[in-house]
């Protein structure tokens, strides 16, 4: 080799040295976030309504409110109805051709569902401690993904699909046999459509990494993460585009992390964690927040990046985040979940937060995974907080209400009355609950809002000879 | 004996005059079949049929586009009119910041080419309002909704805000609406204009003289409630113009029986076989005697409640409670709904081309779109969204094809349907949902 080629060679080291010293950074846009549940059943087989048995959870997913014989079971538990009432609301008369068009079983079922207390006066989504427990079938099986959030390798920790022992993630014990949320390769109900809300433009998360080294191999890393008020952009065949511009706001739900980089796997320090939080109404977007958590980082060959962030969140949020979307009994009976059994298991389940006037944990351990594309994440002009929908608002205050009864009810263990304006009773299909879990029929159906015309038409036969 | 489009025909129904008007005949039409005599071209008529939670995605949607399209499981019904349908796929409901009303906003995006801030509100004219206020002048009813599973407020067309326009929610109010009283015998001698409707007429148009006094001291809500006024009492005057012109009546024919009082309209899948394809009848029978040139049917709400007896849950439930059949890929009771909500739009099209008229058929000389509110019922999703159109438009509107996929904003649709109507617009919609181009290759 000559002097003047060895020469070149070594300023074209140092130059490469160099620009993996450069700060850099990427940006990310959430395509997909869910809670981190590993489904271990067959993915090509189901029974109707049921999703297959696997080593996750050997009965299957939940099947609350799927079928007369389980809502018989579940209104069994309520001391005050007698076996005759049970069996008649669990099998309504709801064959031939003029039954109420409004769906006989749902409407009886969810009413029934919201009045199961130790009295028949006790509404039950805001006071679920007052029902007995009709169990929530919990995941059995011992690999598991999330992060070692104690430090510690307990009994019934999880082992990592990488094989790390010690992972903390009891929301996936508790709730991963749930049905809306189980399912092959994200195909859970909820998680479907929670997504779908989220790439429609309901809310949208961003990352934003940056380091001052090498992008595979860094300790002196940040890691943003948070709201941005840009929409989800899709590309022309409606998957999330790469490469568009997001503002990140430094608003409630925003978080910034120092971490490391270690082989292109970004991983933060613990720390508490505010970031959106999954949602699939307006009402329910709000702050995520993790108690001692972490993100980490992966990035795929195609430019894209699969994030796990995990941590502590508080059991009343996670109960009311999902009870209260549309109400407790709506969703129950739709979904085949019954939220009286998922707030018995998070309670079981809770390992964090330990609240010493209670003597209780007020956190469960969670994880949830996050589909990131490559995009831009910049500053917003000028500070600016989260937009609200004022259109929403009037929705936004029910949640609000009904949740605070519920925080209230189960702190104390004191019967809280359904808050005025909450939409625990109101009605669905124009069908309204009663006290003691009866539906009556309200004002009007749906879409029939301010139309006397037409109201007075769907009274009675045509006024028109 | 001089027959011409204002000729009506008379009967009589359980003791009761009724009057209907006639067809398009051949007599009514230029050498080539295609025009009235007169030089005026026969009338073009719109339609919508409306049903609630979509269809399935991987048994609707064709894979092929343009004419060459297979047919698929769920358009089967719709078979015997491949050649005068259109098929749109892949088409996006972009809400901007406006929230995604489960049932509702796939809808209204539909049709109004406005993604609504508040569910059960339209934010403007349906677009069947928007068609009728070019084509409907000078008819009997400037539209007309009917409600095949026996609801009156299951009419999806509107003025704009909560209201909708009701909907004759039997076969026979239906019947009555159309065919009873409400016009005064024309065939009597000494026929002349109805005093009641004088009188109303010049109530009204002196309220329309003090319109504009009156519309300078509101502010602009109110202006916009005034406007919204104005209009349906200018609907009104228009109607009364027409009834106030006596028509000739040359003929006197048998009138289509009244239905049975005895038949009810809910949402049972067998009665909605039944009354669907009546309504569908009625519908075709007033288009076709130019007594309305906009119908729309509606066979559900949009949270669909058909059932098939023994089913415990009906349609919408089920597209919440059935478990997708991992092999199939779908939910297989709700795949059979969809199914029947496709015959029953079969059946409004059978009705349709039923009628001969002119060179082709009544359906030749419409456009019917039908429409939906979600594309994926399970999920709410919106994008996607399934639109279905048949009738060529009087030769206006190109069909046999399917729009594949390209992720058009639903209000394109619209906008393609008005330009064939001849609806003099330019761009429709609003925000992401304004579309300025209509499928150009479907406009002849």
């Amino acid at each position: 080799m000559s002097k003047s080629t060895l020469k070149f060679c070594c300023i074209a080291l140092l130059t490469v040295a160099g620009a993996q010293a450069a700060p850099w950074v990427k940006g990310y846009v959430v395509a997909f976030y869910e809670p981190a549940y590993r489904f271990g059943g067959r993915a090509d087989y189901s029974r109707g309504t049921e999703i297959e048995p696997g080593v996750d959870c050997p009965r299957g997913s939940t099947v609350h409110f799927a079928v007369p014989k389980q809502v018989a079971q579940s209104l069994s538990l309520v001391r005050w109805r007698s076996p005759k009432e049970v069996e008649e609301i669990a099998n309504p008369p709801a064959t031939g051709l003029s039954r109420d068009p409004a769906g006989v079983y749902f409407h009886t079922w969810r009413a029934a569902s919201a009045f199961r207390g130790y009295n028949r006066e006790i509404e039950t989504y805001i006071n679920p401690f007052a029902a007995e427990d009709p169990g929530q079938p919990q995941v059995t099986s011992r690999i598991g993904e999330g992060f070692n959030l104690d430090g510690k390798v307990k009994p019934g920790d999880f082992v990592s699909p990488d094989g790390e022992k010690g992972i903390d993630n009891q929301l996936y014990r508790a709730w991963g046999c749930d049905a809306p949320w189980r399912g092959a390769n994200g195909n859970g109900t909820l998680v479907l459509r929670s997504n779908d809300k989220m790439v429609e433009g309901l809310y949208t998360i961003v990352l934003r990494i940056s380091g001052n080294k090498d992008p595979m191999n860094d300790d002196d890393v940040t890691v943003e993460i948070g709201y941005s008020p840009d929409q989800i952009v899709k590309d022309a065949r409606g998957n999330v585009g790469v490469d568009y511009s997001y503002r990140l706001l430094h608003s409630q739900q925003y978080s910034k992390l120092k971490a490391r980089v270690k082989d292109g796997v970004v991983e933060t320090e613990q720390a508490d964690i505010h970031m959106p939080q999954i949602a699939w109404f307006e009402n329910q977007t709000r702050d995520a927040f993790f108690r001692q958590g972490k993100i980490r980082v992966a990035p795929n060959a195609d430019g894209t990046a699969a994030g796990l962030v995990g941590g502590y969140r508080d059991f009343r949020d996670l109960y009311t985040q999902n009870a209260f979307a549309q109400s407790g009994g709506v969703q129950g009976v739709r979904e085949h979940e019954d939220h009286v059994a998922l707030y018995y298991a998070l309670r079981r389940n809770a390992d964090g937060m330990f609240n010493p006037k209670t003597g209780r944990y007020d956190g469960i351990s969670s994880a949830y995974r996050m589909k990131l594309v490559p995009v831009f994440v910049v500053e917003p002009e000028r500070p600016m907080d989260i937009p609200s929908r004022v259109s929403e608002a009037r929705r936004r205050q029910a949640f609000d209400l009904t949740a605070g009864a519920t925080i209230k009810a189960v702190d104390t263990l004191v019967v809280q009355a359904v808050p005025s304006g909450s939409g625990e009773l109101t009605a669905t299909d124009g069908i309204e609950i009663g006290v003691g879990g009866v539906p009556i029929r309200g004002r009007g159906g749906r879409g029939s809002r301010g139309n006397p015309v037409a109201d007075e038409k769907a009274k009675g036969p045509s006024g028109r000879p | 004996m001089k027959l011409d489009r204002r000729t009506l025909l008379r009967g009589t129904c359980h003791g009761a005059m009724a009057v209907m008007g006639l067809p398009f005949l051949d007599c009514f039409l230029n050498s080539k079949g295609q025009a009235q005599t007169g030089g005026r071209p026969l009338p073009t008529r719109f339609g919508t049929f409306f049903w609630g939670c979509g269809l399935t995605h991987s048994l609707w949607i064709p894979k092929k586009g343009g004419t060459d399209w297979e047919m698929t499981v769920q358009l089967k019904p719709l078979e015997p009119f491949r050649k005068k349908l259109n098929a749109f796929s892949g088409l996006r409901v972009p809400l901007d910041s406006k929230p995604n009303g489960q049932h509702w906003s796939g809808l209204a995006a539909a049709s109004t080419g406005i993604a609504p801030a508040r569910s059960w509100e339209f934010e403007s004219k349906t677009i069947d309002q928007q068609v009728a206020e070019v084509i409907g002048k000078g008819v009997r009813f400037r539209s007309v909704a009917a409600s095949a599973s026996g609801d009156p407020r299951q009419s999806y067309s509107s003025l704009g805000g909560s209201n909708a326009l009701p909907a004759e929610a039997t076969p026979l109010s239906l019947y009555m609406r159309l065919f009873g009283s409400g016009f005064q015998d024309p065939t009597k001698g000494d026929w002349k204009p109805d005093p009641r409707i004088l009188l109303q007429k010049s109530v009204l148009s002196a309220v329309s003289e003090d319109r504009h006094r009156v519309m300078q001291n509101l502010g602009a809500s109110d202006r916009a409630r005034m406007d919204q006024y104005f209009t349906s009492v200018r609907q009104t005057e228009m109607q009364m113009e027409a009834e106030l012109k006596r028509p000739t009546i040359e003929a006197k024919v048998a009138i289509p029986d009244a239905p049975s009082k005895d038949i009810v309209a809910n949402n049972a899948w067998p009665n909605l076989q039944v009354v669907t394809p009546l309504m569908a009848r009625l519908g075709a029978i007033a288009l076709a005697t130019d007594q309305t040139r906009v119908f729309n049917l509606s066979v559900s709400s949009p949270q669909n409640q058909m059932f098939t007896p023994g089913d415990p849950l009906g349609f919408h439930q089920s597209t919440h409670e059935e478990g997708v059949d991992p092999k199939l890929g779908y939910q297989p009771r709700v795949a059979q709904y969809n199914l029947e909500s496709m015959q029953l739009y079969a059946a409004l099209l059978k009705e349709l081309d039923a009628i001969q008229e002119g060179d082709g058929t009544l359906l030749d000389h419409s456009v019917v779109m039908a429409f939906t509110d979600q594309s994926y019922a399970r999920i709410h999703s919106v994008d996607g969204l399934p639109i279905l159109t048949a009738g060529g438009a009087s030769g206006r509107l190109k069909t046999g094809y399917h729009m594949i996929g390209d992720n058009s904003p639903v209000s394109r649709v619209g906008l393609t349907l008005q330009k064939a109507l001849g609806v003099s617009v330019d761009t429709w919609g609003k925000d992401s949902l304004q579309v300025r181009t209509p499928y150009t290759e479907l406009l002849a």
